[in-house]
């Protein structure tokens, strides 16, 4: 198991980051929304 | 100057120049990638602020470059010059990952000058982005490359020594040695991070200075959300780290943790001061080690007591290792949470303490680098070879390092203020909102090739 975490889990996690990276970036809905009003 | 004298110098010397080259160096290997996700949303979304975004960090992006160049010749002239016993040893099994280091600049700096000098000269946005897939590359494989060396340092193989001779000698041995994997996957990872929150920091900055533009407000978003995504990875792949270190180099992993006797249940020992062998004041979370190590409460986390005097690296490390670990998890937190603000419209992460705190996770990331890396090479003390040559035996005896210390320094002095000094001018000059308006016209009037991304 430690084998595995130690030689081959770095390169997945770093490829996995990449990719994931890819995918969320151009979800930017959130980024351009106003916040909510203060209620009042 | 005596013997010991010249050690010191050697090793002040090559500290300062890797701890200035790691700055730019860091920057250097994260924002091509930064760089090319910003295009691709761009052309993607058929979203011209990203574009704008893209252009402008390549644009600063050059100035780092130039200054890891330089500061990265001196390193390879100080190997040689200060450590001539070890590069004799190195030279013969671990030269294949430096010179494949060159070439892979090379390949990056050939692409990023075509890259540079042809925006606006393709009618298709995506065939410009495709030059930049081998400036990433290049960029990100120079750190694998350099990484193998140090990796190499810290667990040797792939060569024997009989009577005096190195005999045997297998290059890919060498590359592939156990430290390779977490150090090259932490320290590329880390870079991506580092260069996020040093973008973010800027955009950030900018909000706080008054701009409501909606420009600002996208960097802010995306630089955060990718920040998280390879914080979290730094952090995954860390515990990788923490899991060799307990295997490969025991005592690097006691020394942060002040772990004296070989026991399981093993607690993770955050802060505090030592008292002899004993660690008072400190956050202590109980098995914590025994999980880093083997991912197991349980598990029996070897002590520096079983280690003899002289091999024990200097335990001021303790305070290193903290120091990363907390700037990591902090700014998993800072950028978790804005991005969950972001979807849950919370309003105190559009608050100016909270804008501030992003612009100081640009600086702080940078301390986690340097942190990082004093812990990874003072963890590996007295041994520049582990296990086969001590510090001392691999430097030079010149009398004149002190000298090379003085003019060195001043070098950097130059290149440190002279970089931002260029890098501010330069920015300041051509604002983004006057930028924006000038490409719409441009649109406008059709006098601008790709005007559509898509
Ligand atoms: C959050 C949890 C983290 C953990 C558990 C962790 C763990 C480690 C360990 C165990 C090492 C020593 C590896 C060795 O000597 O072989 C290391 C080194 C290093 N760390 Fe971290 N780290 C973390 C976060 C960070 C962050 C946030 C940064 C920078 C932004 C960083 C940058 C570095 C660097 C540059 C090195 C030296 C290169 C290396 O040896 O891998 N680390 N880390």
């Amino acid at each position: 198991m430690d084998e595995f975490l130690m030689f081959y889990a770095p390169f997945i996690v770093l490829i996995g980051a990449i990719i994931l990276a890819f995918i969320v970036a151009p979800m930017d809905g959130a980024a351009t929304r106003p916040p909510k009003e203060k209620k009042k | 100057m005596g013997n010991e004298e010249s050690v010191f110098f050697s090793r002040v010397l090559t500290e300062l120049t890797l701890s200035f080259h790691i700055i730019y160096a860091t920057i250097g290997v994260g924002v091509p990638l930064m760089i090319m996700i910003a295009q691709w949303v761009g052309i993607r979304k058929n979203d011209e602020h990203y574009i704008l975004l893209a252009r402008r960090w390549a644009r600063g992006f050059v100035i780092t470059v130039a200054v890891g160049v330089v500061t990265g010749t001196a390193i390879g002239m100080q190997l040689s010059l200060l450590w001539p016993n070890f590069m004799e040893l190195a030279g013969q099994v671990i030269a294949l990952p430096l010179f494949m280091e060159t070439f892979a600049f090379f390949f990056e700096a050939i692409f990023l000058g075509i890259y540079l000098y042809t925006w606006d000269r393709f009618d298709n946005q995506k065939k410009h982005l495709l030059l930049l897939v081998p400036v990433a590359i290049g960029a990100s494989f120079s750190a694998v490359f350099i990484t193998m060396v140090n990796a190499f340092m810290n667990a040797p193989q792939g060569f024997d020594i009989v009577d005096g001779e190195l005999v045997n000698i297998q290059p890919l041995v060498a590359m592939f040695n156990p430290a390779m994997p977490t150090k090259v996957a932490h320290v590329v990872i880390t870079a991506y991070m580092t260069s996020a929150f040093i973008l973010a920091a800027i955009a950030a900055f900018r909000l706080l200075k008054g701009s409501d533009h909606v420009y600002h407000k996208k960097a802010l978003f995306l630089t955060m959300k990718l920040g998280l995504i390879f914080s979290i990875g730094a952090a995954v792949i860390g515990d990788f780290s923490g899991k060799y270190l307990a295997e490969y180099q025991p005592e690097k992993l006691a020394a942060a943790e002040w772990h004296f006797e070989t026991e399981g249940e093993a607690p993770l020992m955050l802060y505090g001061v030592l008292d002899g062998q004993e660690v008072k004041y400190a956050i202590t979370i109980p098995y914590a080690l025994s999980i880093l190590a083997h991912s197991d409460p349980t598990a029996e986390v070897i002590g520096l007591n079983d280690f003899p005097e002289d091999e024990i690296p200097p335990l001021y490390i303790h305070y290193l290792f903290d120091t990363m670990v907390t700037i990591g998890v902090l700014m998993i937190m800072v950028s978790g949470l804005y991005w969950l603000g972001r979807h849950m419209r919370w309003r105190f992460i559009h608050s100016r303490w909270y804008r501030w705190l992003i612009v100081a996770g640009g600086p702080l990331t940078v301390i986690a680098i340097e942190a990082g890396w004093w812990y990874a090479e003072v963890g590996r003390q007295p041994w520049i070879l582990r296990d086969i040559m001590k510090v001392p035996e691999a430097a030079t005896t010149s009398g004149h390092v002190d000298t090379m210390l003085y003019l060195f320094a001043t070098l950097y002095l130059i290149l440190g203020v002279g970089s931002v000094v260029v890098l501010r001018r330069m920015f300041r000059k051509n604002p983004v909102e006057r930028e924006i308006a000038d490409r719409e016209a441009e649109v406008r009037e059709g006098t601008r090739k790709g005007g559509d991304h898509r």
